[in-house]
């Protein structure tokens, strides 16, 4: 069994998806260059509203009510790739037949699915859940449903044996005939499959060629084609072309939430998450930007989802982050692959926060990294750690507070130098054992405690009093005492052969207060003669 | 009818439909983890999880009212005026690195140091056994907010989040002046915000701040510091330990706070 997914008025259905409002509206999809742009497609309700296909788009505009979109390449795509994704869903055997039409072979599944009725149901809602309007056909072989489908509004499940009967009344149209085969067939009256398939063969052969028999045979549901499985590449992305550019973030959320939900539904449908969301903006009068700067620009194919391409394009090369005036590139890495939408919205409208773009958006892009979902065996008896979502917003959150360079794990570096670290991101580790019945009392009672050190950063200028070279008197801030032991120097020195070297004399000092000892890390500075406070002993 | 008679009427009618919501339930007993510091752990059973935890450096009778007479020959208290010193070396810092070494390092879970003055040093907390790459480490420096702006937001957010085994507050080179100003009503939010949880909330301070917010209140001073004698050879290694005694002056695992209890441990260079 074969199942046929066909869109009618694609180009329509491709920019309803993006703004699913417009569903009830009278609408028209205009094409070319201005001002030449004409209707390619209208809706019903823009018919009736005198918006045909044909006309101008002054003269379209002259229908009352009817809203106007230029045709959007890159929603066409989103949404044939979410149409992909979706026959993936249920079928590995799946053909890209056309934009709007998409072919599934359904044979085996009813022990996966349920009947063909059931399998046509599911598929359908589906497809209604990611904003598209379907047309759906079940049949035994693939040319019959995929005629069914083009002909049939809702959906058809025909049954072995019914194929020629239930095809009978399509038009002539669905078989998509050569425009001389088809204005022959209308002068001699076949206008249904009805009519074609009851013509006497022979003579139709003389008269049309071997073209005329396939055509008979189709009509009859007599056809043998194969499905031609395809396997398209794991690109999830979505491109939204807004009508105004956008100036405030706050509606930008919604656009971002519709693209979220969009490929986080796509994602779904293929058993994936993402581990890293790459947001890209065309930014107003960035148009040529990428073009003059980049030598490779002359790759791009005109047409189909340009703006991921520049921006695909511009990420190979980092053109994109330097070029923030003209577009716009973040990307988010996550510490385990997730699939939330309301987590990863979130995500974007803090980064969006923290770094705002320098100009109004014309043209967003979101692309997901697809991974294999996260899985992990919870335990009983395993420290707990927070729920990475979770930990992932509340990190956002609080590098907007203190500074992204401030939030992480410390990483002691290689070197002499002193308090030499890096901060990377924190990431849950997983417990590698579990917890021992009584190691804690034996590790607490085996460990004596290490005094410690509080940093000074950077180091507190102090002004001291030697004799015979050893600190006597110590003053910084609000500290003023007598030194009552010291211990020192230990002269270090490093990486004098770049600018950043050092060489300094170490003591340490107790230094007398009112309430007892303090107990600070000095040293002084063999370049400038000046002494420093480092750090506390605590 | 009194108001007592009418309660009773009242408790009486909902007690078959609700029956939890009439009986005093008393409050688990929170589970207490261990610090590391053996004579601590011994005299307090660890940390509490699930409620605030104090350690701060000085002594309480630095705050404690004293009879005054003014020039009217009228008596009173009068608090005295400190201005804010500089922290002594009190080991604040080497307890903390102790607690975070147990539940980074033995209990394997993921804790938070929310560090208000950027003292941290992650080289002392390795050596003293401190899993780094289980900490996360928020460096307040006062950006865009205040740093103490910055501790409290990251705090509540943290303990909104939950999941931390641990979360340490050192707010140890505030100047008191500055972290008198957090209110109440704050402690008592992260207090809430622990309750319940298994997440151990500690807060390193100078003075106490918390107040009734805490579970336990340690006030942790030098006794006595062994130094090197400067005959030595001339490493810079000056202290050989230093020996801090903790009194707990506050718990709430008790009905009386345990006022007289003390210990001293040391702390070895």
């Amino acid at each position: 069994m074969f199942a046929a997914i066909f869109i009618p008025d694609f180009a329509l259905e491709a920019i309803v998806r993006a703004e699913p409002l417009l569903r009830e509206r009278p609408m028209a999809v205009l094409e070319g260059a201005p001002p030449q742009e004409r209707v390619i497609i209208a809706n019903a309700k823009a018919q009736v509203a005198g918006a045909v296909v044909g006309l101008t788009k002054a003269e379209a505009e002259q229908a009352r009510g009817v809203v106007l979109r230029a045709r959007s390449r890159e929603q066409e795509a989103a949404a044939h790739a979410a149409l992909l994704d979706c026959a993936h869903a249920f079928s590995p055997r799946v053909e890209d037949a056309a934009a709007d039409t998409v072919l599934l072979d359904i044979a085996g599944l009813e022990r996966i699915f349920g009947t063909p009725q059931k399998i046509a149901r599911d598929l359908s809602r589906k497809i209604s859940e990611i904003g598209l309007e379907t047309q759906l056909a079940v049949a035994a072989n693939l040319e019959t449903a995929l005629h069914a489908a083009r002909g049939f509004a809702g959906i058809t499940v025909i049954p072995p044996g019914e194929e020629a009967l239930r095809l009978d009344p399509l038009s002539v149209d669905v078989l998509a005939p050569a425009p001389e085969i088809l204005q022959t067939l209308d002068s001699w009256g076949i206008r249904n499959l009805r009519a074609l398939a009851q013509l006497p063969p022979i003579p139709l052969s003389e008269r049309l060629g071997a073209e005329g028999l396939r055509l008979q045979k189709l009509a009859r549901g007599e056809g043998s084609r194969p499905l031609v499985p395809t396997d398209p590449p794991l690109h999830f992305e979505e491109a939204t072309e807004l009508e105004h550019p956008l100036e405030m973030l706050e509606p930008l959320a919604f656009v971002l939430n519709r693209m979220l939900e969009s490929l986080c539904a796509r994602l779904q449908a293929r058993a994936l998450a993402t581990n890293e969301l790459q947001l890209g903006m065309e930014l107003e009068n960035g148009d040529a930007v990428f073009s003059r700067f980049h030598p490779e620009s002359a790759k791009l194919t005109p047409g189909a989802n340009q703006t991921a391409q520049v921006l695909r394009l511009a990420q190979k090369t980092a053109l994109a982050q330097d070029d923030g005036h003209k577009n716009y590139l973040r990307s988010i890495r996550l510490p385990v692959p997730m699939l939330d939408a309301k987590v990863f919205l979130k995500l974007l409208q803090l980064d969006l926060e923290a770094h705002p773009p320098q100009a109004p958006i014309r043209k967003i892009f979101l692309q997901m990294e697809p991974a294999r979902p996260r899985q992990s065996q919870t335990g009983l008896f395993l420290a707990a750690s927070p729920e990475p979502e979770r930990l992932e917003l509340v990190l956002a959150r609080i590098a907007g507070v203190v500074g992204e360079k401030n939030l992480g794990v410390a990483e002691i570096l290689d070197t002499h130098r002193t308090d030499a670290f890096r901060i990377r991101r924190f990431a849950p580790v997983a417990s590698s054992q579990l917890p021992v019945a009584g190691k804690n009392k034996t590790n607490s009672s085996s460990r004596a405690s290490k005094l410690a050190m509080r940093r000074y950063r950077p180091p507190l200028r102090a002004h001291v009093l030697t004799h015979g070279g050893e600190p006597v008197r110590v003053s910084f801030l609000n500290v003023r005492g007598e030194v009552t032991a010291c211990a020192g120097p230990w002269r270090t020195s490093g990486e004098w052969w770049s600018n950043d070297g050092w060489s300094r004399d170490e003591w340490d000092v107790a230094v007398q207060q009112k309430n007892g000892l303090a107990l600070y890390r000095m040293y002084r500075d063999l370049a400038s003669e000046s002494w420093f406070v480092e750090a506390r002993y605590d | 009818m009194d108001s007592a008679a009418v309660r009773a009427t009242v408790e009486a009618r909902l007690a078959p439909r609700f029956p939890n919501a009439l009986r005093f339930q008393a409050p688990a007993p929170s589970e207490k983890v261990p610090t590391g510091v053996v004579e601590f752990d011994r005299l307090t059973g660890g940390v509490p999880r699930g409620a605030v935890t104090e350690f701060f450096s000085r002594p309480l009778d630095v705050f404690s009212p004293r009879p005054v007479v003014n020039s009217l020959g009228r008596s009173g208290f009068a608090l005295k005026k400190e201005m804010d010193t500089a922290p002594l070396s009190s080991g604040c810092t080497s307890i903390m690195l102790s607690a975070l070494a147990e539940a980074t390092g033995t209990r394997q879970e993921s804790c938070v140091l929310v560090d208000a003055s950027d003292a941290f040093d992650p080289a002392s907390a390795e050596a003293a056994g401190v899993d780094l790459a289980r900490l996360l480490w928020v460096r307040c420096s006062g950006t865009k907010f205040s740093n103490l702006e910055q501790v409290l937001k990251a705090t509540d957010l943290l303990l909104q989040a939950g999941g931390f085994g641990m979360v340490i507050v050192d707010l140890n080179d505030v100047p008191p002046s500055v972290a008198r100003r957090v209110p109440l009503a704050t402690w008592f939010r992260f207090r809430r915000a622990v309750e319940n949880t298994n997440t151990a909330l500690l807060v390193f301070e100078q003075e106490p701040y918390a107040k009734s917010c805490a579970g336990l209140a340690v006030c942790l001073e030098q006794s006595a510091v062994s130094i090197q004698p400067s005959a030595q050879p001339s490493h810079t290694r000056l202290l050989r330990e230093m020996e801090i005694g903790a009194e707990v002056v506050r718990s709430s695992a008790e009905r009386k706070a345990i006022m007289s209890a003390r210990v001293n441990f040391k702390a070895t260079a």
